[in-house]
């Protein structure tokens, strides 16, 4: 199996995520484009553990993070939105509510 | 085999690209668990069976999951949020696409080949990675009271 095609979708999924996190003002959706980047370095990891297993480990590693980052960023979230009823993260400018 | 890999990796893009540019939050996060659900099978492609089953698990379930619930507590009809400085992000992501493409169509190699048991893998996370996932454990444990003490209410 060429590494090619691996390499290509997680170049792309960097990118989309990338670019979702620059443009988009909604704080899931930026959420949502970091698993993207995360899964993008989870595939390089698994695809290119070939000798031994310590890349697959180290992804497995990756995903428990994510779940972690995942879950204490929709709980900011849901606080954001009970607090000021508007989640644009543009109108979200002041440290001290 | 190949060729099917392929179709997966372009699936893989496209919904990746209909999360960002979807305007309905539900669409862009149905899209979001089918890119998973990709990825998935991109690594059971290459013998990495229980990260595969870990995949489908942890982000296509749980995470998934979470998104929608999230996104049904702090929906608000009529009002879609738009992307902000298009062209810009275009020209910097175009830019940076272009740096790291250009080195990495010239590698070859193959991957896969060795097989993610999921024995293996433990014995893996038990003798070398032995102190990354202890702290990976303390990590969770903190994000879990972190969420709970962020999410409550004051009033209590």
């Amino acid at each position: 199996m060429i590494a090619f095609h691996f390499l290509i979708t997680s170049i792309g999924l960097v990118l989309i995520g990338l670019y979702g996190v620059i443009t988009l003002r909604h704080p899931i959706k930026i959420l949502m484009s970091i698993e993207l980047i995360l899964n993008a370095a989870n595939i390089n990891l698994v695809a290119f553990s070939t000798e031994n297993l310590i890349g697959q480990g180290f992804a497995s590693l990756v995903i428990a993070i994510s779940a972690a980052e995942v879950c204490v960023g929709l709980a900011i979230v849901y606080n954001l939105y009970r607090l000021k009823k508007d989640i644009d993260v543009m109108e979200v400018n002041a440290l001290k509510w | 085999m190949q060729s099917l890999m392929l179709i997966i990796s372009f699936l893989v893009l496209i919904s990746a690209l209909m999360v960002i540019l979807s305007e309905d939050m539900v669409h862009s996060a149905l899209f979001l668990i089918f890119s998973f659900g990709g990825v998935g099978a991109l690594f059971l492609s290459v013998g990495a069976q229980f990260l595969g089953a870990i995949q489908i698990l942890i982000y296509t379930g749980a995470v998934g999951v979470m998104m929608l619930l999230m996104i049904y507590f702090t929906s608000k009809e009529g009002k879609s949020i738009k992307r902000e400085g298009k062209y810009s992000g275009i020209v910097l992501v175009g830019l940076l696409g272009f740096l790291i493409l250009y080195p990495s169509i010239s590698i070859t190699r193959e991957v896969g080949g060795t097989k993610g048991l999921t024995q293996n893998i433990g014995r893996l996370l038990f003798s070398d990675l032995l102190i990354p996932f202890e702290v990976i454990s303390i990590v969770l444990l903190s994000a879990i009271i972190g969420a709970t003490y962020i999410i409550r209410r004051e009033d209590h």
